[in-house]
């Protein structure tokens, strides 16, 4: 009695289901599939609005966290400026040298038309050097921390030694 | 008995011959006495705190204040002394206090780590914050619902598989020493659920993504030398998001506590799921090449 009881709270049984009756006599739990624990987890917590804990804006940040979502980022905004710049050279009136001189016209101090530069110059050489620490990590090398670390700095170093030399030629 | 009573006589550094009563008597008491005129040193621990049984309830955090003097070393220490002394109520998971049931899988201060393994910063001036494994459902306090995790490592069958079930139970299947040496760093997962909960992929797509750490089991039982389904386990992972969701960011590696000595720093889900990735471009290669 007390096994069919468990059996039946175990299962969230509805009795009208036909083929339950198997359990009367046999008394053998019917498991669940990954799929169906997966599912009945989802379904579960939806329905009793159980609170999320939180993640993002408790957990601590660490050098190759920040390096990693950097990676990103330079990757989604130089795709975007190439795209962008594409287009308006489909798009524009005009040919490059026009824009080239309306550009020189304009007054802006040379701190500026730098710093232009640097924001240029750093998210390809970022990127560029991180994707070489991404192929490294391909064949499967340099994964233990330290060596993350070092990998890390390493990438942080030459791309602002990059950047700066590429902003002062 | 004699011996125990001599050592614990000599461990309260009193005399080992009896001298009379009242000595013995003002001895104890000149080191207790001795004790209490130590400064309490108060630490902060603000911990996070939800009710399911008060309706309305919203997640808080609660602060307590601990005397370190009258608490063990670590976290879990500080938990079970709150519990027992301060809020009965406060909720958590916790076995074996020794590192290797992960029941007390939790984040403090920052990072996943199992409170039975942590020591309590001694810095007085900061709090010890303690919140549950990011990105999961709360049942209460500090217990976060594991179902998904455990529903996950059930998907990758992490037992052995054989071709031929027949010999079962007969002898033992052998391996070598070499073989052997392949599951070190594996093996050793208590599946406490820090690694995956530290991953901002695991957070985002805990659906579909099976996360660092039952990537590693699925790599632990391909590399078995004495399991026959290899590819079968491999191709399992074949499509955008059990596998692939892994962008290396490394939080896993970083945050496993299984931790054991100086010399040994924690198990690395990360290099395995870099070997998954490689034994996945070319094992479609290999059964081709056997056709």
């Amino acid at each position: 009695m007390a096994l069919l009881l468990r059996t039946l709270s175990r299962q969230g049984v509805c009795l009208s289901k036909p083929h339950y009756h198997v359990l009367y006599r046999q008394a053998a739990p019917m498991g669940t599939t990954a799929k169906e624990e997966m599912n009945k987890f989802w379904a579960k917590n939806s329905s009793l609005n159980r609170p999320m804990s939180p993640h993002i804006t408790i957990y601590k940040w660490s050098i190759p966290m920040m390096m990693s979502i950097t990676h990103r980022g330079t990757g989604i905004g130089l795709s975007g400026a190439i795209s962008a710049f594409a287009m308006a050279a489909l798009i524009l009136p005009g040919n490059y040298t026009h824009y080239l001189d309306l550009i020189h016209s304009l007054s802006v101090g040379p701190f500026l038309i730098g710093l232009a530069k640097f924001g240029i110059a750093f998210p390809v050489s970022y990127h560029t050097y991180n994707g070489i620490r991404h192929l490294y990590w391909d064949i499967g090398k340099g994964f233990k921390i330290p060596e993350v670390y070092r990998t890390g700095y390493t990438v942080i170093g030459l791309s602002v030694i990059t950047s700066i030399a590429l902003t002062l030629m | 008995m004699y011996v125990a009573t001599f050592a614990s006589l000599s461990r309260c550094s009193v005399l080992a011959f009896r001298p009379p009563a009242g000595l013995l008597v003002s001895l104890r008491y000149a080191q207790t006495a001795a004790a209490a005129a130590v400064q309490p040193r108060i630490k902060k621990f603000q911990v996070y705190r939800w009710d399911p049984d008060t309706p309305g309830d919203k997640p808080r955090m609660q602060t307590y204040e601990i005397d370190l003097n009258l608490c063990g070393p670590m976290v879990l220490d500080a938990l079970i002394k709150i519990k027992n002394e301060m809020d009965s109520t406060l909720t958590f998971r916790r076995s074996c206090r020794e590192g290797i049931c992960g029941s007390c899988a939790m984040n403090i201060n920052g990072g996943n780590t199992l409170a039975c393994l942590d020591k309590i910063d001694s810095n007085l001036s900061k709090p010890t914050k303690i919140y549950p494994l990011p990105h999961m459902y709360v049942v209460k306090d500090l217990v976060p619902d594991m179902s998904n995790f455990y529903a996950q490592y059930k998907s990758i069958e992490p037992y052995l598989k054989k071709r031929d079930d027949s010999k079962e139970g007969k002898e033992q299947y052998l391996q070598s020493v070499e073989d052997r040496q392949k599951l070190d760093g594996l093996y050793e997962c208590i599946l406490c659920a820090c690694c995956s909960t530290s991953c901002p992929s695991y957070w985002w797509n805990a659906d579909k993504y099976l996360g660092p750490a039952v990537l590693m089991q699925a790599y632990r039982w391909m590399i078995d030398s004495r399991d026959e389904f290899t590819e079968e386990r491999l191709s399992k992972l074949q499509d955008p998001f059990s596998l692939y969701r892994c962008h290396t960011i490394m939080n896993c590696t970083r945050t496993c506590p299984k931790v054991c000595c100086g010399s040994c720093p924690g198990l690395n889900p990360g290099k395995a799921i870099a070997e998954i990735k490689k034994m996945m471009a070319t094992y479609k290669e290999k059964k081709a090449a056997a056709v």
